[in-house]
């Protein structure tokens, strides 16, 4: 196959596929849940 | 801590009651890899500087144990396996502990990990400087040690995951993504690039051989920088950074995707080490496009780490640790530009074997790993040993900026060597003939460079001793504690975990219907492929646009489950990870290399394949490359192009990935034997102005001709095609090559030469490259002395 039609179509597919998954992870709106997991590191030790 | 199984997901199952479980970590481990790290640092960067000096200055080479060709792969393994893999380990068992709030399972595996890594780095130290070498960049530890090395990595691995399983908190946080993807790729990696054919103690030969060992080669030298120097060290950035900035991580969603785009991508990248070479040119782009793409989600990870900095660069100007986390976060960012810059096959043509991938190399190694690695000590350490703060912030600050301006130094100097030196292999007059057809015009060119990353990476290592010291001091003025917390651990009535709704998810089937439309396009005629490429393209549209309206809010998220399988998790790692590899080796390894069969191509003779091992022995392979590229400046300096089946019996390839001297692969016949004699034993009589060390020992030391039959015997095991004859007459073969270059060196003037001395064995290597045998069978020449 030309190179060139490979690359192009590569790039559209991860294109498409990046807007596509954008667009999907907002509408599941699940941020409380990423919320969370991200103040996990900030728990302290007992002693700290 | 309290209450940590707040918010376990409805899907998990049906709470019922609580126990309240007190945790006491397990720290003395990460104190130990600690320590090694910052040990094993020292001693890797003293050797490094060693290195940068013997390039400046040849005299300090100490032949034969401490010669630049033997002391790079001990800087290299150091650096990475022993500095950062200790400083891995130590981020990795603290922060994975907390964030799944249990303690390791075993103090005993513990500590069979830290002492068997450290016997490995032990066992590295010795064979390396003795010459015991696998000839691979990054892999060079022969065969018992790549043993030890994947048993210690299954300890390691028993450990990791037994922890997880024992978790009181059940979503993983995206570092133990970052964990879990360096464990299962690295033990792939290493296991598939060491294959090997033991032919005795300390010598053994891969089984791949020419171009297909290169792809091999490079697809695991590219991911060990991708999945030991970048994936663990990004995992221990998205823990230990918000924990020292006091703030959560910027946006834990990009995380994810930073996460997922990474190993996908990372994986396909490694024949950007091997452009505009004789590696098929279809592999050659995917490494070009996939590295291209990397740009994305490293950025994506620098700026997530960047901007979790947002409101407290207030602290990043007080306190060294943010100071050391935001440079190593910049660096990471710089290093990646550069990266697939350097992957573009027209940057690469002029950037590729010069001293510019050196620079880029060191800005991710010195500005990253090492900036990463005194941030992480600087903020560990005074916790470690129940103490408030360092025993010197000015000191560590002052740690800060020597390193900074080391690391900006040794960078521009091999920016400016890389592009001076590749400039100057390309100049052609108006005639077109070569302006600088000397190589070591070139060479002379960029030694004030050479004396300048001296310079800047002796400032380094002078940084790396103020941390020693400053943290030793910490840990001496307190008393080693371990961390402890107490959770609620909430038993939870186990439910069948929605095996069916993962497996038969919409996403999943989606995938998979794509990946098989995109499958079968690859293997159909052109014409068929572009209507196939139209239905992946409109199914892909489709089927996500179906997924999306038929996304049911009150059904368990899909990603979420994932999250709290840790082994599912991982199976999916490992696929998103073996993609790229399989994709690209698999068709490689399977190919016969038809050229390679016809005539062209023929087995080294008994003295050549000895000499060869003598050449990989000195790590020539270091600063001499055996691959012409098809540029026109090569071609008037070198020959014809180097074609596939030139190398396809070297085991391992010697293609090279640096021109400190010259390309060799048509060495053979450009210079009597007698040239090359003198050049072995002081370079500078026959090429003044090289920095090429002596090797005197050549001509007293004698090759053992009792095992090149069981060396060719190994060849003939990994598809040398040496006939059982050749085989038989081996030992006498290699006895007559090397009375004749004894004879020819003695009547040019050479005095009385050793038939079986190194320095013959050698010669008749180096005169082979690039030339057909002479004569083409062994065994006919054998036979026709009996005559």
């Amino acid at each position: 196959m030309e190179v060139v039609i490979l690359q192009v179509f590569v790039s559209l597919m991860l294109v498409v596929g990046s807007v596509l998954l954008f667009a999907f992870t907002c509408r599941q709106r699940d941020f409380d849940h990423a919320d969370r997991l991200a103040l996990l590191p900030l728990e302290k030790d007992k002693k700290e | 801590m309290t209450a940590s199984a707040e918010g376990i997901a409805p899907e998990a199952g049906r709470r019922v009651d609580g126990e309240t479980r007190r945790i006491v970590y397990n720290d003395s481990i990460t104190r130990w890899f600690v320590g090694a790290s910052v040990i094993w640092g020292i001693v890797g960067m003293l050797v490094g500087v060693l290195a940068a000096l013997q390039l400046a200055f040849w005299q300090a080479n100490l032949p034969p144990y401490l010669t630049y060709g033997r002391i790079r792969p001990l800087h290299t393994n150091a650096v990475i396996f022993a500095f950062v893999g200790n400083m891995v380990f130590a981020g990795i068992y603290y922060s994975t502990q907390r964030l799944v709030k249990a303690r390791l399972p075993s103090d005993l595996l513990a500590r069979i990990h830290f002492w068997g890594w450290q016997l490995i780095i032990v066992a590295a130290a010795v064979t390396l400087p003795l010459g015991f070498t696998q000839g691979k960049e990054y892999a060079e530890l022969e065969w018992p040690i790549d043993i030890a090395i994947a048993v210690v990595w299954v300890v390691f691995a028993i450990q990791f995951f037994w922890t997880l399983a024992r978790r009181a908190e059940k979503h993983l946080y995206v570092a133990i993504w970052f964990y879990i993807a360096t464990i299962v790729t690295v033990a792939v990696l290493h296991i598939v690039n060491s294959l090997s054919i033991p032919v005795f103690g300390l010598k053994s030969y891969s089984i791949y051989g020419g171009a297909k060992d290169a792809l091999v080669q490079w697809w695991y030298g590219h991911n060990a920088v991708a999945f030991f120097l970048t994936t663990p060290v990004l995992g221990i950035m998205y823990y230990f950074l918000p924990k020292a900035a006091d703030r959560p991580v910027y946006s834990y969603r990009l995380s994810v995707i930073h996460f997922w785009s990474l190993i996908f991508v990372y994986i396909w990248a490694g024949p950007h080490h091997l452009l505009n070479t004789a590696l098929p040119d279809w592999a050659q782009t995917l490494g070009m496009v996939f590295s291209v793409m990397l740009w994305a989600p490293s950025w994506g990870g620098m700026l997530n780490g960047l901007l979790t900095l947002k409101g407290a660069w207030g602290k990043v100007r007080t306190d060294p640790v943010l100071k050391f986390f935001a440079a190593g976060v910049t660096f990471y960012g710089m290093a990646t530009f550069e990266g697939p810059l350097l992957s573009i096959k027209s940057v690469n043509g002029l950037a590729h074997y010069t001293d510019w991938i050196i620079g880029h190399v060191h800005s991710g190694t010195l500005g990253w790993n090492g900036f990463m690695a005194a941030g992480m000590f600087y903020w560990l350490v005074p916790r470690l040993f129940g103490r408030e703060q360092l025993w010197s912030k000015k000191l560590a600050d002052a740690h800060f900026w020597i390193g900074t301006f080391g690391i900006l130094l040794y960078v521009v100097s091999m920016w400016v060597s890389g592009i001076t030196q590749g400039l100057m292999w390309r100049a052609t007059d108006a005639q077109g003939a070569l302006e600088y057809p000397n190589f070591v015009e070139t060479l002379n060119a960029i030694r004030p460079m050479y004396w300048m990353r001296l310079i800047g990476g002796s400032m380094y290592l002078v940084g790396m001793l103020m941390m020693a010291f400053n943290l030793a001091r910490t840990a001496l003025a307190g008393k080693a504690v371990d961390g402890e917390t107490t959770v609620v651990v909430e038993r939870v009535e186990a439910t069948e975990p929605p095996w069916a709704e993962i497996l038969f998810g919409t996403p999943v089937i989606l995938v998979t219907v794509v990946a098989v439309l995109a499958a079968t396009m690859a293997v159909v005629n052109n014409e068929a492929s572009l209507f196939l490429a139209t239905i992946v393209v409109v199914a892909a549209i489709l089927g996500t646009i179906a997924v999306h309206l038929a996304y049911d809010r009150t059904r368990p998220k899909w990603h979420r489950m994932l999250e709290g399988r840790a082994l599912f998790f991982t199976a999916f790692t490992v696929i998103a990870v073996l993609a790229g590899g399989v994709a690209e080796l698999v068709p490689s390894l399977l190919v016969t290399p038809t050229d390679a069969m016809s005539a062209e191509a023929k087995p080294y003779r008994a003295l050549e394949l000895e000499g060869r091992d003598l050449y990989v022995r000195e790590g020539c392979y270091l600063c001499h490359s055996q691959m012409i590229r098809p540029f026109t400046f090569e071609t008037k300096r070198y020959g014809d192009p180097s074609t596939l089946a030139e190398s396809v019996y070297d085991h391992p390839f010697q293609w090279g990935s640096k021109r400190t001297g010259p390309d060799l692969a048509r060495e053979g016949g450009k210079y009597p034997n007698i040239w090359h004699y003198r050049h072995m034993v002081d370079p500078r009589s026959v090429s003044p102005g090289s920095n090429m060390p002596p090797f005197p020992y050549l001509l007293t030391d004698k090759v053992d001709l009792g095992r090149t039959q069981d060396k060719m015997r190994a060849m003939r095991s990994v598809g040398v095609p040496y006939e059982a004859r050749d085989i038989e007459a081996g030992r006498h073969d290699a006895e007559v090559q090397g009375a004749e270059i004894a004879k020819n060196l003695r009547d040019d003037g050479a005095g009385q030469v050793d038939p079986q001395s190194e320095i013959v064995a050698l010669v008749a290597y180096l005169q082979r490259l690039g030339k057909h045998p002479e004569p083409e069978n062994p065994a006919a020449h054998v036979a026709s002395l009996a005559k």
